[in-house]
């Protein structure tokens, strides 16, 4: 049965597996939520992977399913049902060694809202604002506008934290 | 930490990723997927599968047992009319929600995405409300009349009173039920996803 899993989709999932656990961390609080969503954006990438044809690169095609997913999804989670730990969630990554400065960083993140969370987290993967605005939707202009509010909102957030 | 590019070059240092899937993992979290969305949506068509199972079965025993009294079985008829295409919409409109993908489409935005399921959300919602809108009062009245006529000595005329009475007391409960569904399933979800699409709609940020 495993078999059924094509095993280019799973090295690719697994090369570009940070984006999924970026964006559970960017949009929700808590382990067995993010563990959820995370098992959901495999899902819909496993389910969407055939109409993906190479013409963006692979990552940017999972950051728009990912997001898409994790902006959807907000509802479903709050109602997840607690289910039996299993060996797989040994393999959730563990919140509390995050480092200060990140503690901060996705603190600051949290503050934004859903769509601004979603442009810096294109941002800080290095995406370009031609990237950001195809992903997205919006505008070059206004995702340029946004993230120069976005660079403000942040870095007094953090200026704040460091007093 | 003190800039955003200074904050871009700890993220990219920073390890997010858990552990790599292996074939029988993703089968795994696949195979759980499959199970929770099935039983999400078998859970909605199962339960309307069930009322429309109902009410055909009640008014076809109706039909049969007064086959002799044309009144009763007009009525009948009627009840059985008003939900035909009513199950026919709900299924097809619940289909079209429950396959909705997150769009593996590489030229369309998050956006786009969010736009088609809100728009196919509303759609169900709308088709929902107004098909309720005058289902429910239609089908109360003619169940209220056929329970009056058939049990009721003298009938529905004999009653009038006690026709408004049961027609009321059925129409407070269904509006209590629906309404708790609509905003749980409906309402909520809708008011999210408008709340994101009115924030993308700010172009004139800049």
């Amino acid at each position: 049965m495993a078999n059924d899993i094509d095993s280019t989709f799973l090295n690719l999932i697994n090369a570009n597996l940070g984006i999924a656990h970026k964006i559970a961390r960017v949009y929700f609080d808590d382990p067995v939520s993010r563990e959820d969503v995370v098992q959901e954006m495999m899902y819909q990438l496993w389910r969407s992977f055939k109409s993906f044809d190479n013409r963006s690169k692979f990552s940017t095609w999972m950051y728009r399913v990912c997001l898409n997913t994790a902006l959807t999804n907000f509802a479903k989670a709050k109602r997840a049902q607690p289910e039996p730990l299993t060996t797989y969630h040994q393999n959730i990554p563990d919140v509390e060694s995050t480092s200060d400065d990140m503690n901060t960083l996705l603190e600051a993140i949290s503050t934004l809202s859903k769509l601004n969370r979603a442009l810096v987290l294109l941002y800080l993967e290095g995406m370009s604002y031609d990237e950001i605005a195809s992903v997205t939707g919006l505008s070059q202009g206004n995702v340029s506008v946004r993230l120069f509010r976005i660079r403000k909102e942040l870095e007094a957030f953090v200026k704040r934290q460091n007093q | 930490m003190d800039t955003l590019d200074e904050m871009k070059e700890k993220w990219a240092r920073h390890k997010h990723a858990g552990q790599p899937y292996d074939p029988n993992n993703m089968l795994r979290v696949i195979r759980q997927r499959v199970r929770k969305h099935t039983r999400e949506s078998m859970k909605y068509f199962w339960a309307s599968f069930a009322l429309q199972l109902l009410v055909y079965a009640l008014y076809a025993h109706v039909v049969v047992r007064f086959l002799h009294d044309p009144v009763t079985v007009t009525f009948a008829i009627v009840g059985v009319l008003l939900f035909i295409p009513f199950t026919y919409m709900l299924l097809r409109k619940f289909k079209q929600l429950a396959v909705l993908r997150p769009d593996g489409n590489e030229t369309s935005s998050v956006r786009q995405y969010i736009t088609q399921q809100r728009n196919v959300l509303y759609d169900f919602f709308r088709f929902k409300l107004r098909y309720e809108l005058w289902l429910i009062p239609l089908s109360t009245l003619v169940g209220t009349l056929l329970v009056f006529k058939i049990y009721v000595p003298g009938g529905p005329l004999a009653y009038l009173n006690g026709v408004w009475i049961t027609m009321g007391l059925t129409l407070a409960s269904c509006y209590l039920a629906i309404r708790n569904e609509n905003r749980k399933s409906f309402r909520k979800p809708l008011a999210e996803l408008d709340n994101l699409l009115r924030e993308f709609a700010e172009e004139n940020i800049e």
